[in-house]
C-alpha cells in the first residue's frame, strides 16, 4: 500500500518540467474558467450557451501554440479529449432518453456508461503518466496469508461490477428462451432471469476470490468467521437473503404475482437480496417489504394457479320485483360489461331479505386482479343503468315512527 | 459575492500549483541534487514481462537507486518497466505528451535506433567518464556528428545454462549436444534468429550472414555454408529430446520447471534460475564446432536520456548514469549478483574464484564476433522478426532447407526491409 503511495506522489514528479504545467494551463484554466462562468451564469443569458464552445477555441488556440512552438502538446491533446468526450456522453443524453425508460436511462447512465468512461479515461491517463503493467504487479499487502497485489484485486472487483450491473439483460434473454421453450408463466419467467443472476454473480465472486489469490482454506476461514457474524451482528440480513432465495423457488413471491396487503392488492415489482418492493394501485405507492415477514405470514394471493380474480358486486332491489327477473338482469348486465370474462360465467345470487329490500349478488370472474376496483365501478354502473331501464327500484332504507 | 468566493478558489489553486512545483523541483544549490526522475527499465526483447521480471527489473534498479541515494539522498526515482519490443512505441507516445523517462535502460543497439530517430537525447561525456569504458562500447553507440546514443552499463553475454543434477558439464561442440539429446537430456532452443545465431559460427555460416547483412553478394561455398546450417536446426528437430521454443522466457521457464536440462540464455536470467534451481544451475561458454567457437550474441545494457526532462532532472539523470559506471558500482554489481559483466575497464571480473563469471567473460569474447551483424541487424530491425518466422517455418518442415536458404539471402540481404 505504502509503495502504492509512493508511486502517485511520484507523479507529481512531472510538474518539475514546465512543458508539462504548460500543457495543464493550457487545458485547466479555460476549462476552470467556463465552468466558473457557466455556474454564475445568469439564467436567461443567450451568449452562455456559446461558453462551450468558446472555451474550446481557446483550448485549441493553445494546442496549436505549442505545437507550433515546437513543444510537446500530447498530454493537452489527450485532456481535451476525454473532456470532449464527457460532454459528448451527457450529449447521448437525449437521444437515449427517446428509446430508453428514465429508470432504466439512470441506471445505465449512473452504474454502466459514466463510470465505464470514468474508468477509461484513468486508465489512459495512467498509461501516459506510467506503466499499467508496474502499478498491476505492486503488492497491497497479505490477506489471511495471501499476497494481493493492485492488479488482480482490480481486475477481480471490476469483473464482479461488471456481472451485477450487467448481467441482468443475458439473463432475462435466457430466462425468456426457457420460457418460449418450456412456456412457463410471466412470474416463472421473472424468478428464473433472478436466480440465473444470482449463480452467475455467485460464481462470479468465487472466481474473483480465486483470481485474487485466496486459497480454499482461506475463504473457509473466511465464512467460519462470517457464520459467527451472521450469528449475531447480520442475522436479519442473512436471513432476509434466504428468505427472498427461498420464496423465488417456491414461487409464492415472485415479480409479476398479485398479493393481499393490508386489504389492497399489491403487484411484486422485484425481490432483492433483502426486501421485496411491492407496487400498491390504489395511491400508487410502493411498498418496501423485508422478504422474511413473507417467509413467516400468512400471504393471499391472486396469482397462485391462474391470475384470474372473483369479484363481487352487491345491490338491493324492491321487493315487488320478481327475484328471477332481477337475477336474470344482473347475470346480463355483468356479461355485457367490458373486461368481465364470460367463462367462468357471472353468477348472480339473491342473498337476504333485509328491511327496506331484497339483497342481491353479483359474482363475476376478472382477468387481472389489478383491475378490481375499476371492473366493479363499471358493473355498477351498468347495473343501475339497467335497473333503471327495467323500471327496477333500488330502495333506500324508510323508517316510520309512529308517536304515541 | 459568489464570484468573489470562485476567484478565492482560483487563487488557493494556483497557490497549490506553485507550492507543488516548489515542492517537486530543484535548489539553485548546484551541489545539491534534489528531486525525482523517471526511469524505464527495457525489459528484453527475448523476456515475455511478467511480473516477476517486472519486479526483478525494478528492484535490480532499486538497489542502483538506493546507492546513489547514499550521496544524494534528496533523490527520487520512479521506475518503470516496459517490454523492449514496446518501448519505442511508448517512448514516442510519452515524448508527443512530454512526459517522457529521463533515464532509460535499454539495449545499445536499440538506443541507437532511438537516438538516430530523435527519440532519445544524444550525449556528449567528459573525458573522464569516456576513459572509464571500453573504447568499442561507445563506438557501437556513436552517432555520426560524434556524439553517443547513450551511456553503456554492462554487458549481458548469452551462455549455455544446464541442470547440473542432468548432466555434470556441458558439451564442447554441437555434435556432442546432439549425442547428449541422444541419450534422453531435453535441450531447448529459441526460434528466434538472435537466439539461434550462435549455432552459426560452429557450422561456418556465420561470415556469409555477414556478407549478406552488408549487402555484398555470397559466393557458392557461402551459400552451401547456409545451407548446411538451416539443414542442422532442422534435422536437430528431429531427434526426439531436442525441442525448439519462441523466445528466450520459454526456455527459461522450461529449465526452471524442469522439462528441460540445457539451454541457451542471457546472464541476466541467472538470478530467477539461481532462484529456481539452486545449486542444480550450472553454467558455461556455448559449444562450438568444426568451423569454430560459438557466435553468441552478448547484448549491451545502455543508459539512453529522456528529451523531456527539465534542466534538475536532466542534472540527476546524468549523474546517477555517470555514478552507475563508477569502478565501485560496477565491481559490487558483478560480484554481488554475477549476472551481468561491467563495461568499466578498470574493473576485471574476478574470473579465478568464480565459475559463472568465468563462463560469462568466455561468452562476452566469442560474442565479440557477432557485434558486427548485431549492428548492421539490430533488434528493431524488421528482419529479426521475418529471419524468426523463417525458422519456424523451417523447423515445422513447412519449407526445406533449399527454400529457407534462398528465402533468407532474400530477407537479410533486403537491407531496405530495415
Amino acid at each position: 500500500m505504502i509503495q502504492l503511495v509512493d508511486q502517485i506522489v511520484g507523479w507529481l514528479g512531472y510538474l518539475q518540467r514546465p512543458n508539462v504545467v504548460l500543457q495543464l494551463l493550457v487545458v485547466l484554466l479555460p476549462t476552470i474558467a467556463g465552468w466558473q462562468l457557466h455556474r454564475l451564469r445568469p439564467l436567461n443569458q443567450r451568449w452562455t450557451r456559446w461558453i462551450p464552445l468558446v472555451i474550446g477555441l481557446v483550448v485549441a488556440t493553445g494546442i496549436g501554440s505549442l505545437a507550433a512552438m515546437g513543444q510537446p502538446s500530447g498530454l493537452a491533446l489527450v485532456l481535451s479529449i476525454l473532456l470532449l468526450g464527457w460532454l459528448g456522453l451527457n450529449l447521448l443524453h437525449g437521444p437515449l432518453e427517446r428509446v430508453i425508460a428514465p429508470a432504466s436511462l439512470h441506471l445505465l447512465e449512473t452504474r454502466l456508461l459514466k463510470p465505464a468512461y470514468v474508468l477509461m479515461a484513468g486508465l489512459v491517463l495512467l498509461n501516459l503518466v506510467d506503466n499499467v503493467q508496474d502499478l498491476a504487479v505492486i503488492r497491497l499487502g497479505e490477506w489471511f496469508s495471501t499476497p494481493v497485489n493492485l492488479g488482480n484485486l482490480f481486475e477481480a472487483a471490476l469483473f464482479v461490477y461488471l456481472l451485477v450491473i450487467g448481467s441482468s439483460p443475458p439473463a432475462q434473454g435466457l430466462a425468456w428462451l426457457a420460457q418460449e421453450a418450456l412456456g412457463m408463466s410471466d412470474g416463472s419467467r421473472r424468478a428464473l432471469a433472478l436466480m440465473i443472476r444470482y449463480v452467475v454473480v455467485g460464481i462470479g465472486i468465487l472466481w474473483a476470490l480465486d483470481h485474487v489469490g485466496f486459497n480454499p482454506t482461506a475463504i473457509l476461514a473466511i465464512a467460519g468467521g462470517l457464520s459467527v457474524g451472521l450469528g449475531f451482528g447480520i442475522k436479519e440480513v442473512f436471513s432476509n437473503f434466504v428468505s427472498g432465495l427461498w420464496l423465488l423457488f417456491e414461487g409464492s413471491v415472485r415479480p409479476g404475482e398479485v398479493l393481499f396487503i393490508d386489504g389492497d392488492p399489491c403487484e411484486v415489482r422485484s425481490l432483492g437480496l433483502r426486501a421485496a418492493l411491492l407496487w400498491r394501485d390504489r395511491d400508487n405507492a410502493e411498498l418496501v417489504i423485508p422478504n422474511q415477514t413473507f417467509f413467516t405470514m400468512t400471504t393471499t394471493t391472486y396469482t397462485g394457479s391462474d391470475r384470474m380474480r372473483r369479484s363481487q358486486v352487491l345491490v338491493g332491489a324492491a321487493y315487488r320485483h320478481s327475484p328471477e327477473a332481477v337475477l336474470a338482469l344482473l347475470e346480463a348486465t355483468a356479461r355485457s360489461t367490458p373486461r368481465v370474462l364470460q367463462h367462468p360465467a357471472p353468477k348472480a345470487l339473491m342473498l337476504r331479505y333485509d328491511d327496506s329490500s331484497i339483497q342481491y349478488a353479483l359474482r363475476f370472474w376478472i382477468e387481472n386482479p389489478m383491475d378490481n376496483v375499476g371492473i366493479c365501478s363499471d358493473v355498477n354502473r351498468a347495473v343501475w343503468q339497467a335497473f333503471e331501464e327495467a323500471g327496477i327500484e333500488i330502495p333506500f332504507p324508510q323508517r316510520v315512527i309512529h308517536q304515541a | 459575492m459568489q464570484a468573489l468566493r470562485s476567484a478565492r478558489h482560483l487563487a488557493w489553486g494556483l497557490g497549490l500549483l506553485a507550492w507543488l512545483l516548489s515542492g517537486c523541483s530543484s535548489t539553485s544549490n548546484r551541489d545539491v541534487l534534489r528531486g525525482r526522475i523517471f526511469l524505464a527499465i527495457g525489459a528484453s526483447y527475448s523476456d515475455r514481462l511478467s511480473s516477476t521480471v517486472i519486479e526483478e527489473r525494478i528492484s535490480q534498479a532499486n538497489q542502483l537507486i538506493k546507492s546513489f541515494q547514499a550521496l544524494h539522498p534528496e533523490v527520487e526515482a520512479e521506475i518503470n518497466v516496459f517490454s523492449e519490443g514496446d518501448l519505442q512505441q511508448a517512448i514516442a507516445r510519452r515524448n508527443a505528451t512530454g512526459l517522457a523517462p529521463d533515464l532509460i535502460f535499454l539495449d545499445g543497439m536499440t538506443a541507437h535506433s532511438l537516438a538516430l530517430a530523435g527519440m532519445v537525447r544524444p550525449m556528449r561525456f567528459p573525458q573522464s567518464t569516456t576513459d572509464e569504458l571500453e573504447p568499442a562500447s561507445f563506438d557501437r553507440l556513436r552517432l555520426s556528428d560524434g556524439s553517443v546514443a547513450g551511456l553503456p552499463l554492462l554487458l549481458e553475454p548469452q551462455i549455455a545454462c544446464f541442470n547440473r543434477a542432468r548432466l555434470a558439464k556441458s558439451p564442447s561442440s554441437l555434435q556432442g549436444l546432439l549425442e547428449l539429446a541422444e541419450t534422453g537430456i531435453e535441450i531447448g532452443f529459441s526460434l528466434e534468429s538472435a537466439g539461434l545465431y550462435w549455432t552459426a559460427g560452429p557450422l561456418g555460416a556465420a561470415p556469409a550472414l555477414k556478407a549478406l547483412a552488408l549487402g555484398q553478394p555470397i559466393t557458392p561455398p557461402q551459400h552451401r555454408q547456409i545451407r548446411y546450417w538451416l539443414k542442422w536446426i532442422q534435422t536437430a528437430h528431429l531427434l526426439q529430446h531436442i525441442n525448439y521454443y519462441g523466445p528466450e522466457e520459454d526456455l527459461l521457464q522450461g529449465l526452471m520447471k524442469g522439462r528441460l536440462d540445457w539451454i541457451p540464455c542471457h546472464s541476466n536470467s541467472l538470478v530467477r534460475l539461481r532462484q529456481a534451481l539452486g545449486k542444480r544451475l550450472a553454467v558455461a561458454a556455448l559449444p562450438g564446432d568444426f568451423a569454430g567457437p560459438a557466435t553468441p550474441i552478448t547484448r549491451e545494457r545502455v543508459w539512453a536520456f529522456g528529451v523531456n526532462s527539465s534542466p534538475n532532472q536532466r542534472r540527476i539523470a546524468e549523474a546517477f548514469a555517470t555514478f552507475t559506471v563508477n569502478p565501485l558500482i560496477q565491481r559490487s554489481i558483478t560480484i554481488a549478483i554475477q549476472n551481468q559483466l561491467p563495461v568499466n575497464r578498470h574493473v576485471p571480473p574476478p574470473v579465478a574464484s568464480s565459475a559463472v563469471l568465468e563462463a560469462m567473460v568466455a561468452s562476452e569474447q566469442q560474442g565479440q564476433a557477432s557485434e558486427e551483424i548485431v549492428q548492421l541487424v539490430p533488434p528493431l530491425d524488421q528482419r529479426r522478426r521475418l529471419l524468426a518466422q523463417l525458422m519456424m517455418r523451417l523447423v515445422f518442415g513447412e519449407i526445406s532447407p533449399d527454400q529457407a536458404t534462398d528465402a533468407l539471402i532474400k530477407q537479410l540481404g533486403n537491407r531496405a526491409g530495415r
